[in-house]
Order: structure tokens, then C-alpha cells, then sequence
């Protein structure tokens, strides 16, 4: 993590903690299944209740302060997803969530489809796993704002040796 | 109407305590795969993994076997593979704030 995205973090994480101020979520649909949309509308219920943490969605980029992509980024929405970019103000995290979104998933990278939403943007924080359970959205969102640690990394092992 | 504001007072509260404590996770959640690199021939050809994983998330070369879980679907079919170096484990907290953090490698020496 470079100095300007802690900076940007340590902003956001300031902001949602600050009582009374709260941070806004666009969810932009980028040629996802659908799977995944269900997960992200399943944070708003009983259950997972995004609200307590003072988390809500927007449906306008302009007030938003975090954009949650799901899908591999087909090309028909490549610019839909720079202009809702563009229009957030600063500063603003951008989430790939899902597998497609991470790193094609299914798709892969073909005449339709990128392969990933960091083809392009600049993304913060991946969350794997097609759909992300809603557990897992709430620790990728989590760990945008810098409140809670990154649990798993990179491994390197050889074969037939315990690790 | 009523029946509803009864059940909300006697049902009590469900929402999930998550990132203050634990979450348990419901029976049959399948999680994530992980590499058992122990059970892995360093001799084999670790072909059938490969050819196990629809979205090509295990991409096996001459001398390592990678594990993308960027592009993986959790699907487990790489843990019904008998030899059983692969095992799904229950785990959702999964975000991670670079690509790399989410490839494993196994070198074969």
C-alpha cells in the first residue's frame, strides 16, 4: 500500500467514525451473472444490516464516496464505469467485487469482456469468490476503510514439504 | 399487521455481531480452496488439477502449480480430485488490497 492510499483510508475511516457523517456506496453492475447482486442486495437485510455501520448505498456516483464493481467489465460498459468514476468526488476507493471482477472469473479475457475490472481503474481492494458471500463484501468494504486487518496473502510452497 | 410487530418483539435480534465478534458460518458453507503442498507428488504430472478446474484458476507449468483465486468460483470440484491436495475450508474473509495476495505457488523442488 503506497503512502496516498493510506492517507486516502485513514480520510475515509475517519469520516464513517465521525458521528454523524457516513459513507456512500455506488454499486455499478459491469456485466456481472447477477449472483453477485443478490449478495450485495443481500447486505441491506436484517441479517448482514449494513446501516449499523453507517454504510449506505447511493444510487447517484456524484454523492458517493466507494464504487463496488461486480463483473468482468464487458466493453459495452468499460465507459459507463470511467464516467461514474470520474464523477465521484475525492477521495474514492474502488472495490472489485467478485471473482470476474478480480480477475475475469469465467469469463476470462475475451472479444467481449476485459478481464478484470483493474483493466481499468485503479483498483483498492479485491474480494475473491463467485458470488462473495455477503460476509465477505463486509470485510472488503471493511478493509477499504481501514477497520478491520487483511486476513489471507500471497503463499509461496513446495511440493511435499509441509509448510 | 399486528402478527408482524409480534413476531419482530418475540423473534429478537438477528442481526449478525460480525465485526465485533465472530460470525458463525451456516453448516454446508463451502468456502475456499486451499493447497495441501505435503500431498502433492513433486514426481506426478498434477494434470488432473488442472483439468479439474473449469474457470482456470489452477494453471500447472513445468515446475510450479498456481492457485488463482482471482479467478476461481469456489466451485470445489479441485477437492474431489483423489490424492486430496486441495481441501475447501470455510473461511469468507477473503479481501485483500493487492492482486498478488490472492495467487498461491507451488514450486516442485
Amino acid at each position: 500500500m503506497t503512502r496516498e492510499e493510506r492517507e486516502v483510508r485513514e480520510e475515509l475511516a475517519g469520516r464513517v467514525q465521525a458521528f454523524g457523517r457516513s459513507l456512500h456506496i455506488r454499486h455499478v453492475d459491469a456485466g456481472s451473472c447477477g449472483a453477485c447482486e443478490s449478495e450485495v442486495q443481500a447486505l441491506q437485510n436484517p441479517f448482514y444490516d449494513l446501516h449499523r455501520l453507517g454504510l449506505f448505498f447511493t444510487p447517484s456516483p456524484r454523492h458517493a464516496d466507494l464504487l463496488l464493481v461486480t463483473g468482468p467489465v464487458t466493453r459495452a460498459m468499460e465507459r459507463p464505469l470511467k464516467m461514474a468514476y470520474e464523477a465521484m468526488p475525492d477521495p474514492k476507493v474502488v472495490i472489485a467485487a467478485c471473482g470476474p471482477a478480480c480477475g475475469g472469473g469465467i469469463y476470462g479475457r475475451s472479444y467481449a469482456t476485459l478481464g478484470g475490472v483493474d483493466a481499468v481503474l485503479p483498483v483498492d481492494v479485491y474480494v475473491p469468490g463467485s458470488p462473495p458471500h455477503p460476509l465477505s463484501l463486509l470485510h472488503g468494504i471493511l478493509l477499504a476503510l481501514g477497520r478491520i486487518e487483511q486476513k489471507i496473502g500471497r503463499e509461496e510452497h513446495v511440493a511435499g514439504r509441509v509448510s | 399487521m399486528l402478527g408482524w410487530f409480534y413476531r419482530g418483539l418475540t423473534g429478537g435480534r438477528v442481526t449478525t455481531p460480525y465485526p465485533r465478534r465472530e460470525e458463525r458460518l451456516p453448516e454446508g458453507f463451502r468456502g475456499r480452496p486451499v493447497v495441501h503442498p505435503e500431498r502433492l507428488d513433486p514426481e506426478g504430472s498434477w494434470e488432473e488439477y488442472e483439468r479439474a478446474c473449469l474457470p482456470g484458476a489452477i494453471r500447472v507449468s513445468e515446475k510450479t502449480l498456481t492457485l488463482d483465486l482471482g479467478r476461481c468460483i469456489c466451485c470445489g470440484l479441485c477437492a474431489s480430485v483423489p490424492g486430496g491436495a486441495f481441501t475447501m475450508e470455510p473461511d469468507f474473509e477473503l479481501a485483500v488490497s493487492g492482486r498478488g495476495d490472492l495467487v498461491t505457488v507451488v514450486h516442485r523442488d
